[in-house]
Formats: structure tokens, sequence, C-alpha cells
């Protein structure tokens, strides 16, 4: 049984690591997580990701992803289809005006928006889902 | 002059109330008026600004389009807006037109006003 290892402390045989999740040495099944997400540390956003159909990506001003709670392959496809139109809605915003700069930049579709919010030195994107209810323009 | 095929249809008075509705908004600085292919309708900026801006937010619309249709399902793109540090940009495809507003977007939390 693993139990013994753990028990024993004095024995030399103890040299064992023992595992972070220590989900065999107990007898009933434990729900605990065994992959660690970006966010694990991140209340910030544990909190708005629990809101439900959304999804949310937090990179540096560089677009590398920091957190993200898509799987990763997706969040590598967003990041590498959306910084360039930032960088784009960038230069358009500074053609017109050269003291200018983006702060957010908002996409919407019937069901989906894409929020993005660029601070100084990050890049946070939102990907939610709209409910149907919606004014119709005549 | 009419714009019609399949609907909807965006004809020259559609265009004459939308222009009207929207400067009657508060906070509205400029609003510009596209056709399909882009050039502007009607708009109160200059000339040449009008053009600049035409040009510059329809290609950035495009690259937008192009990134919701990459999401699943794909989408099409009902309205896009631009917050710089002095003003908002709203840019709606809409049939055969695109509206382009911008205005200044303050805060009216304090106000109590939506």
């Amino acid at each position: 049984m693993g139990d013994s290892r753990l028990h024993s402390t004095a024995s030399a045989s103890s040299a064992h690591q023992l595992t972070p999740t220590p989900r065999k040495s107990h007898g009933h099944s434990q729900k605990e997580v065994p992959r660690e997400k970006s966010y694990d540390g991140d209340t910030f956003i544990k909190h708005f990701s629990s809101r439900g159909a959304r999804e949310i990506i937090v990179t540096d001003s560089h677009g590398k992803p920091l957190r993200w709670t898509v799987p990763t392959k997706r969040c590598n496809l967003y990041v590498s289809m959306l910084k360039p139109l930032v960088t784009m809605a960038r230069n358009v915003v500074r053609d017109l005006d050269p003291s200018d700069d983006v702060t957010f930049l908002r996409m919407r579709s019937e069901s989906r928006e894409v929020l993005i919010t660029l601070g100084s030195d990050f890049i946070l994107i939102v990907i939610q889902n709209l409910r149907h209810k919606r004014h119709d323009r005549t | 002059m009419q714009q019609d095929e399949a609907e909807p249809k965006r004809t020259q008075r559609y265009v004459d109330e939308v222009y009207r509705r929207v400067l009657e908004k508060p906070d509205v600085e400029d609003i510009l008026i596209l056709n399909r292919s882009g050039v502007p309708v009607k708009t109160t900026m200059e000339r040449d600004i009008a053009l600049q801006n035409a040009c510059l937010y329809d290609n950035f619309r495009e690259k937008c389009q192009v990134f919701m249709n990459k999401l699943e399902p794909p989408q099409a793109l009902t309205m896009l807006r631009v917050r710089t540090k002095q003003h908002e940009v709203i840019i709606t495809p809409d049939g055969k037109i695109t509206v382009l507003v911008v205005q200044n977007a303050r805060d009216t939390a304090s106000l109590n006003t939506v």
C-alpha cells in the first residue's frame, strides 16, 4: 500500500518524494484537479470566469498570453488573430490623431461579443455569449 | 438615389432619417454614412477628413469581420466600437450602408442616465 510510504519518516526509504496530489493514497475518490490552470492563484480571473459563458485571456503588452480560461491551443489562436487587429486599430486611431490612443475595442455580432481592453502593460480579452433578446432597429 | 436590391432597403430617405436621428442624440460629434463600397454618402465632417476616416475604419471593419467569421460558429459583425482617450467611434454595418458615429463618451454613471 502507498500508506506505508507516507507514514515512515524515519526510514531511509523515504527518499521517495511525496506526490502533491494524494489521489491514490485515500480510500474514497477525491475530486482533486490534477492539472494546474494558468490562473490558479489569480482570484480576479477566477471570479470572472465563474460567471459563465465567458472566455478570458490576459496577455502582456507584447501579446504573450499570461492567463487564459480557454484551452491553450484556442488561446494561442485567438491571440494570434486579435493581436494584429489591436495593432491595426491603434494605427487607425493614430493616423487620425497622433496624440490619441485606443483604450477599448468591442466587436459585436448576433450571439457573441469580443471585448478587448488595452492597458498600459497588458491586454485583456473577453469573449462572451449574448442572450437572445436584443432590440430590433428598424 | 435608390439602392434597391434584396432587403433591407436603404433608400435616401432612410439615410436622411438615420442622419437626423443620430445627430439628435447627445454627445455625438460627427456622423459619417458610407455606401456599400465605402464611399461617404452623408457626413458632417469635411471632405478630406471624412474620406480618411471612411477609408481607415472600413478597412478595419473588414478585418474584424474576418475575425468574426473565424469564430465558431461564424458570425456577422453587427457593431464595432473603438474607444480612445478622447472619443469613441461606433461603426455599424447595416445592409447597404455603414454608419460611423464619432461621439464623446462621457462618464454618465454619476448622472444616472443610460
